[in-house]
């Protein structure tokens, strides 16, 4: 082994001081650019394989680009292009806005959904400290539990999954799923049966029920949403929606039933595809059935919705 | 300074530490690249690089560091580059025109270059830079970056696995 080791050691190289400085020479000349200038220096036949790797991976990059979006089967639009329907309407990710037949880079609509919700929350805050019913929904909105020490905390909520579903507005209001009487407000008294002998008292549910109002020209869905409204009590004149709310495309509702049953006020969040925050104030009487029933769009008292048979009024 | 001027001073203090090391260096590219990567173009892609990034070395001490650190990085990124290029076939790879200094590949010089390469990099580059390249443990352990213990143990761990692959009686002498 050592004798392998000297005869390698007494090799001739190939390779001679006066070689390396010809090589950089002829690299300092062939880029014609400075050696001193760092690492953005190329120099010669590294140049070459430098350039080289940038084009490849370039191409690749390319080549990639056009693979991936024939993947997943969506045609690019320019963020300028998004409504505000849509981009409500929208799977918003982290990176991007994706809705059934499109798809966007999003950082730029993520601003402008924040932005706006910032706005809308300003001027609820202003309803607030105006309106004494109206309580502060830039904030979570805790509501006393009858049967718990622990505070039922509500939130406004955009619902993203039900969004979806609205990609294709037409002209009419409908209903989304709205089980009958879910809470027992009209049936049964929670320490009753249906008899009206006493039972256990069952725990209550924390309960948020929600519906969605969407466009759709089907007037058995319309009926549908209307005697919705009419089974929980409160009467809602969903035509009269449609005809002074045109403008907004989508609705959604929400409501801790809950807390309805339990406060005597209470709100409900409502949010509309054009981001303009509407909120709802509900006034009942501790036992069920709401008495006062308030819409607000934008800081105005938009309808003055009294249940239990009253009229709907508009201001 | 301008740029044109600065740049015959680089290249004047790059060549001070390089001329020193050239020659051993080049025997270092041509045993550890044998058979994997054209020595002349390792010694080659090496220095362009190494001059080109001149200026990120902080300290004189550490250009052989920086020098053959660079040499290895280029070489493990071909051999990366390699893996990923198909299956091993013996019937193609018999055809190949080898990358070994031509009617070297069956010389001593040649099983010699061979029998390193089967050893792992580091004892592979230790007996490379102490017993062809003729650098000293000190040397090494700046090339290397690690302590004179794990070198000394990185020459005879790999003087021993070499006699193996020879085929001849152990002799440790680091």
């Amino acid at each position: 082994m050592d004798h392998l080791f000297q005869a390698a050691r007494e090799e001739p190289v190939g390779t001679s001081i006066g070689d390396v400085n010809q090589m950089l020479d002829n690299a300092a000349a062939g880029s014609g650019v400075s050696a001193g200038t760092g690492s953005t220096a190329w120099l010669g036949k590294g140049a070459i394989i430098k350039g080289g790797l940038f084009v490849g991976a370039l191409a690749i990059g390319v080549v990639a680009f056009f693979m991936l979006s024939n993947d997943t089967q969506v045609e690019p639009v320019r963020v300028a292009d998004i409504t505000p329907i849509q981009a409500a309407t929208a799977d918003i990710t982290d990176d991007q806005i994706i809705f059934p037949e499109q798809q966007v880079f999003i950082p730029q609509i993520e601003e402008q959904v924040v932005e706006e919700e910032e706005e809308a929350t300003e001027e609820l805050t202003e309803i607030a400290t105006t309106q004494s019913t109206a309580p502060h929904v830039d904030q979570p909105i805790l509501v006393n539990n009858a049967n718990d020490d622990v505070p039922v905390q509500t939130t406004p909520n955009y619902h993203p999954e039900k969004k979806q579903k609205e990609a294709n507005l037409n002209t009419v209001f409908v209903s989304g799923e709205m089980p009958e009487d879910p809470y027992g407000l009209l049936t049964q008294d929670d320490n009753a049966n249906e008899d009206g002998e006493p039972v256990a008292a069952q725990p209550k549910r924390r309960i948020e029920q929600q519906f969605y109002l969407e466009y759709v020209d089907n007037d058995a869905e319309l009926n549908k949403l209307q005697s919705d409204l009419d089974a929980v009590g409160m009467k809602i004149d969903v035509a009269d929606l449609q005809r002074k709310w045109r403008k907004l495309r989508y609705i959604d509702l929400k409501f801790d039933w809950e807390s309805v049953n339990t406060a005597e006020k209470t709100d409900c969040s409502l949010k509309a595809s054009n981001f303009k925050f509407i909120q709802l104030v509900v006034e009942h009487d501790g036992e069920g059935k709401v008495s006062d029933f308030k819409i607000f769009v934008q800081g105005r008292q938009e309808y003055d919705v009294t249940t239990c048979g009253c009229q709907m009024n508009h201001r | 300074m301008s740029k044109n001027n600065e740049y015959p001073d680089k290249r004047q203090q790059f060549m001070e530490l390089y001329e020193p090391v050239h020659e051993r260096f080049v025997r270092f590219c041509k045993a550890h690249a044998y058979g994997n990567y054209g020595a002349d173009d390792l010694v080659n892609e090496t220095v362009l690089s190494a001059f080109e990034n001149f200026e990120k070395l902080r300290s004189p001490k550490a250009f052989l560091h920086f020098l053959f650190g660079i040499a290895t990085n280029i070489l493990r990124n071909n051999y990366r580059r390699k893996k990923f290029r198909g299956e091993y076939v013996e019937e193609y790879a018999e055809n190949m025109i080898s990358t070994a200094p031509e009617g070297e590949e069956h010389t001593e010089l040649g099983i010699l270059y061979k029998a390193l390469a089967q050893l792992p990099d580091k004892q592979q580059e230790a007996l490379i830079l102490f017993e062809i390249s003729g650098f000293s443990i000190k040397e090494i352990m700046e090339i290397q970056k690690s302590g004179e213990s794990a070198v000394k143990a990185r020459l005879v761990r790999g003087r021993k696995r070499l006699a193996e692959l020879l085929q001849e009686p152990v002799a440790i002498s680091a």
